[in-house]
């Protein structure tokens, strides 16, 4: 049954080319435009770190002083708290050892070169940070290890390099146990990390959610604050008499927030308990008169930052509502359309019905006309979307900071898929119902 | 002409009407707010930058010197001059920032006293600073006068912990001087730009001079302040070179570059760009997203045009016999064609009041949700034009076929 209604939709179709092509193209518009502006945003809005986001947290403190009005971040109220730590507060929170694993982290960008002077010295940004953060990010090494946790005490002059790095000093070499001489002073090669890269990433020291990689280098924090690596970002100093001190040494003991900390919990119960430890050292600080203003602590998951700092731009958010206020506008014109197409072929359908079809034959017949179409602009809409997505890639110059990452994945392949088929549907739906309501006498009396 | 014949045509078709005018609305609504958002962008694209930003090119250096050492001081001095030697170079400075970059911002507020200045409450602005910095980006003055080259000051003095030094004098934007003293002369008023300092007095006006990073909200993108501070050669410190021509821009590039590695051969290059670099990858995301808009404006209105002359088409078809008739009865070629067009020119009326009720909603949500402004009154107007253009001509095809369908039609079947 279902071919013999493919070969009348067919026949049907092919009397009014023009017609026909109009409604495959509104359709294949609407899904190609919407599929595209939705892909960019699923991709934003994606979980970066699938399997460990719901696991890790970041702590924040408030130790602004009271009279402090000025906002902590564009995208929070007047209550949020500094997203970064002082070294005070990082270390203590690092040594207390009440999450399950905990790191520390700051941004630097340091000249680069080998001992023999044999490369021309460049410049790479670097994460100064602390062992557990290779664990709790999935970090994956292609040579070597992490340093250990005795490292990041004694403060080691040991690197982890990214493969970029390794390609460029070492020919993509095991460099494991050479030196790289990192703004004057010699570190050892520990780990070669292999290709890695998540986006976005929430450790940055620029902005709470930054879009490029460009680590090249891994170091443990206390050696490369010893080594006067100097540590770039933003930051944020509550006491207005002491600005950001030049010197890193200082650095340690100023009233300013400079370090990222993330820390891992492996369940509801530690996390309540952090919650606890948090405000329980706000109170200490407040009591030895460190802190000013009552506990005011944040532990916010991957999600939950991801949500709070905005990983979507605006802008992809306002061209997922305005595309799919296109689609809309194209179905209804593709209802339209179909209804027009149908109401001029209901001479047909009284013919039909009074040969004794009954309303559901001729309504599923109609049905599977108005699925064609639909499926047909859904396809069109599909290779569309691609297109869309290719032209997006080509921006790459900075254009769209985020413009490398968009690829449609299978998951979004399928949401495509049933857009369509639910948009062929309903664009066939009000116009086959329409033309099966016609009495057969009199639409043969017409005639 | 009379509307009733029209209207109760009209009725008739209650469906196809409401699909129709549907359509129109909701295109209305979202091509208004497109525009809108579109004008916003290209506004950003066009902020005017008010320094000669085509002719200046910028140098991030890293060397292994000790920062405020008085070797560096020697060797800033050193390079600097040997920079000023380059064929093409006009002016030399050394700064913090660069405006319209994207890398550091250094903040400070300008409060108006004290008090204000502990709790950090004043205005947000960008605090520049360098030698010659003014004369290098060439900066235009509309009132008072150019900073005291004799008043200059170590910017690691001002800022080091402790420090209770400022700047004694400050040049600040038209637009910030409207905010901080508005229908006020702002020269010669004195201002906090961090506490624990005496005060700054204002001495000069200059038109423009835009934040770096672009993270400003509207109106802010050019709070900025130039203070007489000298910069020493350090990590995160700008060379910025003026060249006499644009066109020399790269050539200067590379001279300056090859002078740095002659002078110190451990000189690490962190970049090396003409400003305009900058600014053109952080506005190039105005423009696509002003393109994109652009491009689904017209593309819905393609598409709601499209839609008028399938569905005109058929009502065409349908009233054959009716349009024989009335051709029949004495009506003009003329009267079928108006008839018509008036009809889409009433549906399309009904859409757009709709539409404009629907753009109105739109931009509330954006107000809310996106912290847009509010939707201008003039683009309810315009909303409306762009659908009315689009429908007339849409119907003006299956007008024309109507007014040539003969009387004998009133007999055909």
């Amino acid at each position: 049954m279902l071919g013999y209604y493919a070969v009348l939709a067919i026949r049907s179709l092919s009397r009014d080319i023009a017609l026909t092509l109009l409604m495959v193209l509104t359709i294949a518009i609407g899904i190609g435009a919407s599929m595209t502006a939705l892909t960019v945003y699923h991709v934003l809005a994606r979980d970066p770190y699938p399997g460990r986001s719901g696991k890790l947290f970041r702590p924040q403190l408030d130790p602004r002083q009271y009279a402090d009005r000025s906002k902590t971040n564009l995208h929070a109220g007047a209550e949020e708290p500094y997203i970064q730590l002082s070294w005070i507060d990082a270390m203590n929170l690092l040594h207390a050892h009440r999450a399950d694993r905990q790191a520390v982290m700051s941004t630097g960008s340091f000249r680069v070169e080998l001992p023999d002077g044999k490369v021309r010295p460049s410049h790479s940004f670097g994460l100064y940070t602390t062992t557990d953060f290779f664990p709790m990010f999935g970090a994956p090494f292609r040579y070597g290890a992490a340093w250990s946790e005795a490292d990041d005490e004694r403060g080691t002059r040991v690197v982890v390099i990214t493969d970029t790095l390794n390609d460029m000093l070492f020919g993509g070499a095991n460099s494991v146990g050479h030196i790289v001489v990192l703004r004057g002073v010699p570190f050892r090669v520990v780990g070669v990390l292999d290709h890695w890269q998540i986006l976005p990433r929430i450790y940055g020291s620029y902005q709470a959610i930054e879009l490029s990689d460009v680590y090249e280098a891994y170091i443990p924090l206390t050696s490369a604050i010893d080594a006067d690596l100097h540590p770039a970002g933003s930051r944020r100093c509550w006491d207005e008499k002491v600005p950001f001190p030049p010197d890193n040494r200082q650095k340690k003991t100023a009233p300013c927030a400079w370090l990222q900390m993330w820390v891992q919990l492996d369940s509801a119960a530690k996390v309540a308990a952090y919650r606890d430890f948090l405000i329980h050292y706000s109170e200490d600080q407040k009591a030895i008169g460190r802190f000013q203003r009552p506990p005011n602590v944040r532990l916010r998951s991957v999600t939950q930052w991801l949500e709070a700092f905005h990983a979507v731009p605006d802008d992809a958010r306002v061209q997922v509502w305005l595309a799919f206020g296109f689609l809309l506008v194209c179905l209804i014109n593709a209802t339209g359309l179909m209804l027009a197409k149908f109401m001029r072929g209901i001479g047909n359908v009284g013919v039909r019905r009074a040969m004794g079809a009954s309303r559901r034959a001729v309504f599923a017949q109609l049905l599977v006309e108005a699925g064609m179409i639909g499926v047909a602009g859904g396809l069109i809409g599909l290779v569309l979307a691609y297109g869309g997505l290719w032209l997006l890639r080509q921006q790459q110059d900075g254009d769209i900071d985020y413009a490398t990452l968009v690829h449609m994945d299978v998951g979004m392949l399928i949401i495509s898929i049933v857009i369509a088929l639910a948009s062929s549907l309903l664009v066939g739906l009000l116009p086959a119902w329409r033309a099966c309501q016609v009495s057969p006498a009199l639409q043969l009396k017409t005639q | 002409m009379d509307l009733k014949p029209i209207l109760s045509a009209l009725l008739r078709h209650k469906v196809v009407l409401f699909l129709l005018v549907l359509v129109i609305a909701l295109s209305c609504g979202v091509v208004s707010n497109s525009v809108f958002l579109m004008t916003l962008h290209l506004e950003r694209l066009h902020m005017p930058a008010g320094f000669d930003e085509d002719r200046l090119v910028e140098i991030n250096a890293d060397t292994l010197l000790t920062p405020h050492s008085d070797e560096a001081k020697r060797r800033t001095r050193e390079t600097a001059d040997a920079l000023r030697q380059i064929p093409g170079v006009q002016g030399v400075t050394l700064s913090n920032q660069v405006p319209l970059d994207y890398s550091a911002f250094f903040p400070g507020y300008i409060a108006l006293n004290e008090k204000d200045a502990e709790s950090r409450s004043g205005v947000l602005v960008a605090v520049y600073g360098g030698e010659e910095f003014a004369k290098t980006l060439g900066l235009r003055l509309v009132a008072g006068r150019w900073l005291n080259p004799l008043g200059f000051v170590d910017y690691a003095d001002v800022f080091k912990p402790g420090s209770v030094l400022a700047p004694s004098e400050a040049l600040i934007t038209t637009a910030l001087a409207k905010r901080v003293w508005p229908g006020q002369n702002p020269l010669g008023k004195q201002f906090y730009f961090t506490s624990g300092k005496p005060p700054t007095t204002v001495v000069g006006v200059v038109e423009h001079l835009p934040r770096p990073n672009a993270i400003y909200g509207p109106g802010e993108e050019d709070y900025s302040i130039v203070l007489p501070m000298r910069l020493w050669l350090d990590d995160g410190v700008y060379y910025l070179l003026r060249t006499a021509d644009p066109s020399q821009r790269q050539q200067v590039l590379h001279a300056a570059v090859d002078t740095l590695h002659r002078l110190d051969p451990h000189v690490a290059i962190m970049s090396q760009r003409p400003v305009t670099d900058a600014r053109k990858e952080q506005l190039g995301k105005d423009l696509a997203m002003a393109r994109m808009l652009a491009g689904l404006c017209v593309t819905l209105l393609l598409i709601t045009g499209l839609g008028i002359v399938g569905l005109s088409s058929y009502w065409v078809q349908q009233r054959r016999r009716h349009i024989g008739v009335r051709r029949a009865l004495g009506a003009t070629r003329t009267d079928i064609l108006r008839y018509f067009m008036l009809e889409n020119f009433l549906l399309t009326s009904l859409g757009v009041m709709l539409g404009m009720a629907l753009a109105y909603g739109l931009s509330a949500l954006l107000m809310h949700y996106y912290e847009l402004p509010r939707l201008p009154w003039f683009y309810f107007p315009l909303g409306a034009v762009a659908l009315w253009v689009t429908g007339q001509l849409a119907v003006l095809a299956p007008a024309l076929r109507a007014s040539c369908i003969s009387p004998a039609a009133a007999a055909a079947g």
